[in-house]
């Protein structure tokens, strides 16, 4: 068939059943994405002959004698459309993903009028959707473009690769053509728990395209984890590539290797499996009851894995300045209440996977979707028993990952096919692969008691959490440690007590996840303050500012006397934010509830320690060439969290340049030494400290050559200007290892209104305040804090993946799990208190995962105020809430 | 797998008989879900959107006919004044990409109990047009769904279009979702006041397997009408009698716990949405008689 695709006439047949997508992607018309395959997200949005469509939905063979538009076609780096440059001006995106579907989308309206409806056939998870609002309706005006912006700190220059994502021309993870690659698929486990008797692969062997069936057999055996971190016994050595149990629905069984997707698939489903079906727990408080099937009975706690024969990976017991009983015995008062959070799926657009291939020398090469390429390289070294120089990772840029992709899911079976067979391979996860078998946030149920004085001065806080990990325990122990840290030592009690406890199921695994556990036990313990308050009758901004911890204060938690050594308060801003937070509430902003719906007020802090705890590496150099221009290497990776403009504004400003003639290499295990990677909000802290030591580093060297002052062009001497030619090539580097931390504060606060009749819940006003320290790039931030709220309106109110009585994933699709469209996330007010930080570059401290922590309860805590009746599960959806006015009805 | 590309709706028969097991695809918002999925691997697809017969609608003998091909965003900006229950339902449905290019025929073909077009056919009393080289035949929209995503279409056979006759009253539409910008219905909500008969027409989705009239709560509030003589004096609608109805219509339901909400909550939201589309059609029934006036 013919057709032309950005006025570029073009020919081929496509694949029977063939969606448009995946052609125009045969074609490498990469700036065509794919979130979700389902028609749900978006990304894939083309014109075709002008009518705006979803290429996913879109059968190819209909494209006969069309004329299609993407992304690429409305414009080019140089020379953007109206749309595009509005999305640049407006920092409309962040980590890219779904900008190019909603471009395309957006260039096609001619009025801003009821936009969130307009709109909501493209979600967008990282950015909270107001910077793509103001985008599109700059847009639609046809908005002059902005005036170049400063590119110091401090200031807001866009993103380096901004240009080349609106225009769809940044690549990411699969926007590469390999020729040759095979292509992997994986055989899911129909059972949640069962033994393997055997596979036969002879069918799938004689499918015409099959090239390699992995199983059991013939894949490495050794235990690890998914998970990754600073120090691989942070996790328990519990999962195999392939194993011979299955101890959830959707585990991999096998992978086939093929010259096609389809061939593969085809070889998938040639395999035939004999299954020993053994009982299954899903149920958390079950699995830890005795006589419950146990997941991993031959584990250890040289494994990591604490009481095998109990289901429970780690367990934290302990208190500190006494009997807590006692202690809330005798408290004038006590509150007390059980909350229950949800399974959350990342939902990052770009789904997981990696593509591999040999180089000349045979050193093994990955092009991942990860977060930690290093982390990657190490691990997968062990499991290959290769030298570590043998494997390069590295990424094109991330499309989100929000601590999903802070772990292995797809380079161990393409790196081990590419190995086997010495071709190239590649394996992308399909968004259902997302749901049941990757990793969701660990749903927790968490009891809280505090006691306090007749004047609201905390007396007791005892905690009692049970997480769920699922079926294996990747960042079970980190996050439950660390659930159970910022949470309780945000405030000053003289009695504190902890149980906690992490138990396998026979359910999809949780994972890291944006705010590692604590946002979950934050809901329980500011739920709990609330309702502290309302016995009190004490206003809940009040009540806080008697009980948290004040700058110099130790940071207590439960279980230690002693506060953590490297912790440090290198800024305080929690005072600040708690009166930003306040002042913007009580101001209002107008928005009146629809009449007959009661509203409410809520608010919620949440504390985080800036770089995790037990250290955190980056390396980073700087290469000054002789015409000026500066070569950055860093290790860490741009997925959306904007490390990469704040690099330039930390090069820019040291070394007085300007971002054009600064060149960066990130995300490479061939770039520098070595980096733990992007994670737990370290991409400023850490990689950005240990860049700003390397432009100091050169800075010193360059002025040792020429005393005088630095400029873009040479340094500027009593002589004159002596040039880059005459000075360089000179090398700065910088490392840091994270050894001290400091504490960033977040405050949320919202005004809601509540239809009794249904349950819906809007909220009228929504206010974040965020201690970052020095704010390095005043509009990235604002986005980060913003998309952080969303993900917590999301959690609060709509998203939860389901599990059915044998442990399947109910509502793998984006149809039925509901990340919020535009018409969901209002504005929210983002403020910023001034605070600068003696740790972080430039006084920064982080602030990636801690505005998500204290949404959910301050909604929660509104709610509660609106309807005088509490929700203590997670989502508050219209149900619940509904159910909550309900006297009757009684929660099974 | 085959592509089959009938230009015209005798050709579209001739091929659906040859191949009975070839699935029709119109706006494919629905197929395509399935074979991205590999939830379907048929031999062969049926292309209707090049079937001229299917692609417009029109009067007919004083009613619409609706070609089973015309996508949503057409009954949007066409349909409004003829079919407005269909055009509300239908300003509903997913998002613009998916009214660009889904239909009525292809919602009907899925019968999901969730399809979104169904409570407001049943509501205006339509008919589904169904075809095959053995001839045509007429199936009232309450008779077309036997099952979850099962209909009385046989293996030959084709929707060819849906019929309704343009309406004496007032419609409405209403769908209860998890969250603002809905995409399915937790439940959903059609009614009709039919002036001419005196009677009420009603749909209930997404809290059946199939989509269903309230008959029975339908013939108690035109009966109620009837006895307070409301019908001619357009007075208010009491409120206990919106409410006794909501709460038969409610009774009609026999919903289930999903992915999208518990049983106990989709019939409370049900008896929500009859008592107020009920009450807002009544408003406008009297609106009409004073604007009239
Ligand atoms: C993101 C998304 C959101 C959605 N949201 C909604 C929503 O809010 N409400 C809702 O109701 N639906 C929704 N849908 C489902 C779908 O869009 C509708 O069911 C739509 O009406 C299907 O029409 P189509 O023309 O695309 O059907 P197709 O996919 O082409 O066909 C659907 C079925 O009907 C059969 N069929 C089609 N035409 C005929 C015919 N003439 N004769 C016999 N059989 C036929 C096909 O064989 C197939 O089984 C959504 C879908 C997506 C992808
Ligand atoms: S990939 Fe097409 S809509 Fe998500
Ligand atoms: S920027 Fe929208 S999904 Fe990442």
């Amino acid at each position: 068939m013919k057709f032309s695709i950005n006025g570029v006439a073009g020919s081929g047949e496509p694949q029977p059943g063939q969606c448009l997508r995946t052609f125009l992607r045969d074609q490498e018309h990469f700036e065509v994405k794919k979130g979700c395959d389902a028609g749900d997200c978006g990304a894939c949005s083309v014109l075709v002959d002008g009518a705006l469509v979803r290429s996913c939905l879109y059968p190819a063979v209909r494209a006969d004698g069309a004329e299609i538009t993407t992304v690429s076609g409305l414009g080019t780096p140089e020379d953007l459309h109206p749309m595009q440059q509005a999305f640049v001006d407006h920092f409309g995106f962040q980590c890219g993903f779904c900008t190019a579907g909603m471009i395309v989308a957006a260039s096609t309206l001619d009025s801003t009028d009821d936009l969130p409806r307009r709109m909501k056939g493209n979600l967008c998870r990282c950015t909270g959707y107001r910077s793509v609002r103001q985008a599109i309706e700059a847009g639609v005006r046809g908005d002059p473009p902005r005036p170049a912006p400063g590119c110091g700190v401090g200031d807001s220059p866009n993103p380096p690769a901004a240009r080349r994502v609106v225009t769809g021309t940044e690549p990411y993870t699969f926007d590469l053509a390999v020729p040759g690659s095979l292509h992997l698929r994986v055989l899911a486990a129909p059972h949640a728990h069962a033994r393997i008797r055997s596979i036969d692969t002879s069918a799938a062997e004689a499918v015409p395209g099959v090239v390699l069936v992995l199983t059991h057999e013939n894949t490495p055996q050794e235990r690890y984890s998914t998970g990754r971190h600073e120090h691989r016994e942070d996790d328990p050595d519990d999962t195999r590539m392939l194993d011979d149990v299955v101890r959830h629905v959707g585990q991999r069984v096998a992978a086939v290797v093929a010259e096609s997707v389809a061939a593969a698939e085809a070889g998938c489903r040639a395999l035939v499996v004999d299954y020993e079906v053994l009982p299954a727990v899903v149920d958390p408080e079950e699995a830890r009851r005795p006589g419950a099937p146990l997941l991993h009975p031959d584990r250890t706690p040289a494994d990591r894995v604490d009481e095998a024969g109990r289901n429970v990976v780690l367990a934290v017991h302990g208190g500190h300045g006494g009997d807590v009983d006692a202690a809330l015995a005798a408290s004038a008062h006590t509150v007390s209440g059980t909350w229950r959070t949800s399974r959350v799926s990342h939902a990052q657009l770009e789904t997981h996977g990696a593509i591999g291939w040999l180089e000349d020398d045979g050193r093994l090469v990955l092009r991942a979707s990860t977060q930690v390429p290093f982390l990657t390289r190490l691990e997968l070294a062990r499991l290959f028993g290769l030298p570590e120089d043998r494997v390069r990772v590295h990424t094109a840029r991330v499309g989100g990952g929000f601590g999903g992709k802070q772990e292995i899911f797809a380079e161990d079976l393409v790196g081990w096919a590419v190995l086997r067979t010495g071709r190239p391979v590649s394996y992308e996860l399909s968004r259902t692969d997302e749901f049941q078998r990757t990793s969701v946030r660990h749903p927790m149920r968490v009891g809280v008691t505090l006691g306090s004085t007749a004047d609201g001065v905390l007396t007791a806080m005892k905690v009692d959490v049970l997480s769920d990990t699922g079926a294996y325990g990747n960042h079970s122990r980190g996050v439950l440690f660390h659930a159970i840290a910022e949470s309780v030592s945000v405030y000053r009690c003289p009695v504190k007590h902890v149980d906690a406890e992490v138990v396998y199921t026979n359910t999809v695994p949780s994972g890291a996840f944006r705010g590692y556990g604590l946002g979950q036990v934050i809901l329980g313990v500011e739920s709990a303050m609330d309702e502290l308050a309302i016995e009190l009758g004490l206003d809940p901004f009040e009540l806080r500012r008697r009980n948290v911890v004040r700058d110099g204060d130790p940071l207590l938690v439960a279980q230690h006397a002693e506060p953590e050594p490297d912790l440090v308060w290198g800024s305080y801003g929690l005072d600040q934010c708690l009166d930003l937070a306040e002042e913007a509430l009580a101001r209002g902003n107008g928005v009146e509830p629809p009449p007959g719906w009661r509203v409410g007020e809520g608010m919620a802090l949440a504390l985080i320690t800036t770089v995790p705890p037990f250290g955190h590496v980056a390396h980073a150099a700087i290469h000054l060439e002789p015409d000026g221009t500066y070569r950055v290497d860093v290790g860490t990776v741009e997925f959306g969290n904007g490390s990469q403009t704040v690099f330039t504004q930390i090069v820019a400003s040291t070394l007085n340049t300007t971002v054009d003639r600064i060149v960066l290499r990130v995300a490479d295990t061939d770039a520098v030494a070595y980096d733990t990677g992007a994670f737990a909000s370290a991409g400023t802290a850490v990689a950005g400290k240990a860049l700003h030591g390397a432009a100091l580093d050169l800075r010193a060297q360059i002025l040792s050559r020429a005393d005088g002052v630095l400029e873009r062009d040479g340094v500027r001497t009593a002589a004159g200007l002596v040039p880059f030619a005459e000075i360089g090539p000179l090398t700065g580097t910088g490392a840091e290892f994270g050894e001290q931390r400091s504490l960033s504060s977040n405050v949320h606060a919202v005004r809601v209104a509540v239809r009794p009749e249904t349950g819906e819940v809007r909220i009228l006003q929504s206010v974040h305040a965020a201690d970052a320290g020095t704010v390095m790039n005043p509009e990235q931030c604002r986005g980060q804090v913003e998309g952080g709220v969303a993900q917590g309106i999301g959690s609060a109110l709509y998203e939860e993946v389901l599990i059915g009585e044998h442990g399947e994933v109910l509502n793998p699709v984006f149809r039925t799990y509901r990340v919020p469209q535009m018409a969901d996330i209002p504005d929210t007010e983002v403020y910023f208190a001034t605070t600068s930080d003696t740790l972080g570059p430039y006084g920064a401290k982080s602030m990636s995962e801690s505005p998500y922590n204290p949404v959910a309860p301050a909604i929660g805590n509104a709610i509660r105020r609106a309807l005088g009746a509490r929700p203590y599960e997670q989502p508050f959806s219209r149900d619940r809430v509904w159910r909550l006015t309900q006297p009757r009805i009684m929660e099974p | 797998m085959d592509f089959l590309a009938p230009t015209s709706w005798a050709e579209a028969l001739e091929c659906k008989a040859a191949h009975p097991d070839a699935v029709a695809i119109a706006g494919g918002t629905d197929v395509m879900v399935e074979l991205n999925f590999d939830h379907r691997r048929p031999p062969a697809l049926l292309d209707l959107n090049r079937v001229p017969e299917l692609a417009d609608w029109a009067l007919d003998d004083g009613r619409v006919r609706l070609g089973a091909g015309v996508p949503y965003v057409r009954v949007i900006s066409e349909l409004g004044h003829l079919l407005p229950g269909l055009a509300m339902a239908a300003r509903t449905v997913g998002s613009p990409q998916i009214r660009n290019r889904g239909t009525v025929g292809g919602n009907l073909g899925a019968a999901s109990p969730a399809g979104d077009s169904h409570p407001a056919l049943l509501a205006a009393f339509a008919s589904v047009e169904i075809g095959s080289v053995r001839g045509t035949r007429e199936v009232p929209v309450a008779e077309f769904f036997t099952g979850v995503k099962r209909s009385v279409l046989e293996p030959d056979e084709l929707i060819s279009a849906v019929l309704v006759t343009p309406p004496s009253g007032p419609q409405q539409f209403s769908k209860i979702g998890t969250r603002n910008a809905m995409v399915i219905a937790v439940s959903a909500f059609g009614f009709a006041l039919h002036p001419d008969t005196r009677t009420v027409g009603t749909g209930i989705g997404s809290a059946a397997p199939t989509p269903r009239p309230a008959p029975e709560a339908a013939a108690f509030l035109a009966g109620e009408l009837e006895a307070a003589g409301l019908w001619s004096s357009r007075g208010a609608l009491p409120a206990t009698l919106a409410t006794e109805f909501g709460r038969r219509v409610r009774d009609a339901a026999a919903p289930i716990d999903d992915v999208r909400g518990s049983a106990a909550y989709r019939s409370h939201a049900l008896s929500v949405m009859a008592r107020r589309t009920a009450t807002w059609a009544w408003d406008a029934y009297r609106d009409e008689n004073r604007s009239a006036a």
